[in-house]
């Protein structure tokens, strides 16, 4: 049940890729999710559904990384660590469950969130965009302004979820 | 495992639905709205049993047909019986999809696409708001 929004973005994203060009998604990836890289692939575009530890079988680099939601935290930061870095530079990074899934959240923020690596592009609900890029320090603290501002979301959900398990508890 | 008679259909007042239910759950079950991804109590949930319709108490699904799907809201393969839930093509926002409902008081679940991962190829995807999971050493 991705967004219409949701799935807007990721077909549009495939649809940019100049063959030849890899996708690779992993994690626990939503069905809705690789029905709209699929439809927006051109020929050339290879779209890889691969296991979270299989990162040693994909030869070469990634163009477009699509993570989905990893619990608990320790799946979710193995994830983040192994995946991103295998990203081609100007290559785009998809997260699914980002502000949203607490394990998902915290190996985000941890891993990428922080680093010079990353520009984060924005959100679309709990799908985040961030696209691979060398940012100067300025760069960096703009950036890390852009994604605490999310935080509103995040906490909003949590606590949504908070008084739900409260009231079904009582 | 013994399920809750579908067999005997509610029919409330919007009244009454509003009295019963909270208003999350009256903006799910009875306005066929959408709780946020990853909000709901049993996107994560591991324990046996079977989840019932908040609503009314019907049984829809039991937990061993429930999977991780990876979309932020409990995934089925299967309703408990195939007479719990009946489907209703839903063609609102802008996308041709098929909602569930709960066969005994009308309640909207949510949604069946033909993506699942069992035997069946379906996935219902439902909203926790929706569900009342009653343990199996509660039964």
């Amino acid at each position: 049940m991705l967004s219409p929004a949701q799935v807007d973005r990721l077909q549009a994203c495939a649809r940019v890729l100049d063959p030849p060009a890899r996708v690779v998604m992993t994690g626990n990836v939503a069905p809705e999710a690789v029905a709209a890289i699929r439809a927006g692939a051109g020929p050339g575009v290879e779209v890889l559904i691969v296991a979270p530890g299989a990162v040693a079988r994909i030869d070469g680099s990634i163009d477009l990384l699509f993570i989905g939601p990893a619990a608990p935290y320790s799946v979710a930061a193995e994830l983040f660590g192994r995946w991103p870095g295998r990203v081609a530079p100007g290559g785009l990074l998809f997260v699914y469950g980002a502000f949203a899934a607490p394990p998902v959240t915290a190996a985000l923020l941890r891993a990428i969130g922080a680093s010079r690596s990353w520009r984060y592009y924005g959100r679309e609900g709990a799908l985040a965009e961030y696209v691979r890029a060398d940012l100067s320090h300025g760069e960096r603290v703009l950036d890390a302004i852009a994604q605490a501002a999310q935080l509103g979301f995040f906490t909003r959900g949590l606590s949504q979820r908070r008084r739900r398990r409260r009231r079904r508890a009582a | 495992m013994t399920h809750t008679p579908i067999d005997a259909p509610i029919t409330k007042s919007d009244e009454q639905w509003r009295a019963e239910l909270t208003p999350e759950q009256y903006e799910v079950l009875r306005q066929a709205g959408t709780e946020r991804a990853f909000t709901g109590e049993y996107v994560d949930e591991k324990a046996d049993g079977m989840y019932a319709c908040a609503g009314c108490g019907a049984d829809l699904f039991a937990s061993d047909t429930k999977f991780d799907s990876g979309t932020g809201w409990p995934s089925f393969t299967d309703p408990a019986v195939a007479a719990a839930v009946t489907l209703r093509d839903d063609d609102s926002m802008f996308m041709r999809r098929t909602e569930v409902l709960c066969s005994r008081c009308g309640g909207h679940l949510g949604h069946v696409f033909p993506d699942g991962p069992g035997d069946s190829g379906q996935r219902y995807c439902i909203n926790s708001l929706a569900l009342d999971l009653k343990a199996a050493e509660d039964r």
